[in-house]
C-alpha cells in the first residue's frame, strides 16, 4: 500500500537531508520520490523549513549589551 | 583598530591568559564567541529577549569564573554553547510547565504527505514585512516546543553543528538528537506551512 510507505519514508527525512541515511535506504527513498509528487512536495518544505529558520535567527547583540557584559567582567575581576 | 589573521594570538594562549585572571585575554576569547552564543540564547528563549541577554551575559561571567577548570582536551566552543544550554535549561526549569509537544512525526499527521494534500511553498519573503510574519510565526512555534527541542533544532540547524557535536553539548544521545531534531522540524514545517504555501498570506 503506497500511502502507508509514504508514511514510514517521511520520517526518514531529515536523515535524507543531512545526508545521515545508510546508501541501500537512500536509494530506495530517491526512487520512491522520483515517482511520488507529495513526498517530493513534502521534502522541499522541509529542506525550505531548515533554510527559513536558519536565515530568520540571524542576529547579533548589540554594543550597550556587548558593553554592559564587559563592565561586569571588570566589576566581578575587582573583587576577587 | 585592524588586525590580520597571522597577528591573531592563538585560542590556547588566550585561554592560558584568561586562567591567570587576564580580562583582556578573555575579551579577545568573547569577541570570537559571542555572536554564536547570543544567538542560541535569542532563539531558545524565544519571546523573552531579557532573557536572552541574561542567558548571554551569563554564559561568560560563568564561562570567566570556571575557565580555571577548562581542560585542554576540550573544544571552546562546544564548552560555551554547553554553559548557555545549561543557562537556558534552569530558567525553564524555574517556569515549570513544559509545552506538551505534538507528535507530528506520527505518520498518522505526517502522512498528510500521503493524501496529496502538500502545497508547495512558492513564497518567496523579500519584503521587511514579510520576513518580520516569517520571524513572528517561527517565535511562536519555538514558544510551543519543550526548551530540548529548541536547543536541538537550534545547534543544528542556526549554529549548524552536526548530531555528534550536539548530543556533547547536551549530554544526550545521537539518536535523542536526531529524534528531537526531526520532531522539531516537522513541527516548524506544519506551523510555516500556511504562511509559505500563500493560504493565509
Ligand atoms: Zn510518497
Amino acid at each position: 500500500m503506497k500511502a502507508l510507505r509514504c508514511k514510514q519514508l517521511v520520517k526518514r527525512l531529515s536523515d535524507y537531508i543531512d545526508g545521515t541515511l545508510d546508501d541501500s535506504f537512500c536509494d530506495h527513498l530517491d526512487r520512491h520520490l522520483k515517482d511520488c509528487a507529495p513526498c517530493e512536495a513534502f521534502l522541499r518544505n522541509l529542506r525550505r523549513t531548515v533554510s527559513v529558520f536558519h536565515l530568520q535567527a540571524q542576529t547579533a547583540p548589540a554594543r550597550t549589551l556587548r558593553e554592559r557584559l564587559r563592565a561586569k567582567l571588570r566589576a566581578r575581576k575587582k573583587y576577587k | 583598530m585592524k588586525e590580520s589573521v597571522a597577528d591573531l594570538p592563538s585560542e590556547n594562549s588566550l585561554i592560558a591568559a584568561s586562567k591567570s585572571g587576564d580580562t583582556d585575554a578573555f575579551d579577545q576569547l568573547i569577541r570570537r564567541y559571542e555572536d554564536k552564543i547570543f544567538r542560541l540564547a535569542k532563539s531558545v528563549c524565544s519571546g523573552l529577549p531579557s532573557d536572552a541577554e541574561d542567558v548571554y551575559q551569563e554564559t561568560f561571567l560563568t564561562a570567566f569564573e570556571k575557565i580555571g577548570k577548562f581542560r585542554k582536551d576540550s573544544n571552546l566552543g562546544t564548552w560555551l554553547y554547553r554553559i548557555a544550554a545549561n543557562l537556558c535549561w534552569m530558567r525553564h526549569r524555574k517556569r515549570k510547565r513544559e509545552p506538551f509537544v505534538p507528535l507530528l512525526d506520527d505518520p498518522a499527521r505526517a502522512g498528510r504527505a500521503a493524501a496529496g494534500d502538500v502545497k508547495d511553498w512558492t513564497f518567496e519573503p523579500d519584503e521587511a514585512a514579510q520576513k518580520r510574519e516569517i520571524k513572528e510565526t517561527v517565535r511562536k512555534a519555538l514558544q510551543e516546543l519543550p526548551v530540548d527541542y529548541r536547543l536541538v533544532l537550534s545547534l543544528r540547524d542556526i549554529e549548524r553543528l552536526s548530531n555528534e557535536e550536539t548530543a556533547t553539548v547536551l549530554g544526550l544521545s545521537v539518536a535523542a538528537v536526531k529524534s528531537r531534531l526531526h520532531r522539531g522540524r516537522m513541527f516548524l514545517r506544519d506551523r510555516l506551512d500556511a504562511y509559505m504555501s500563500g493560504r493565509s498570506a
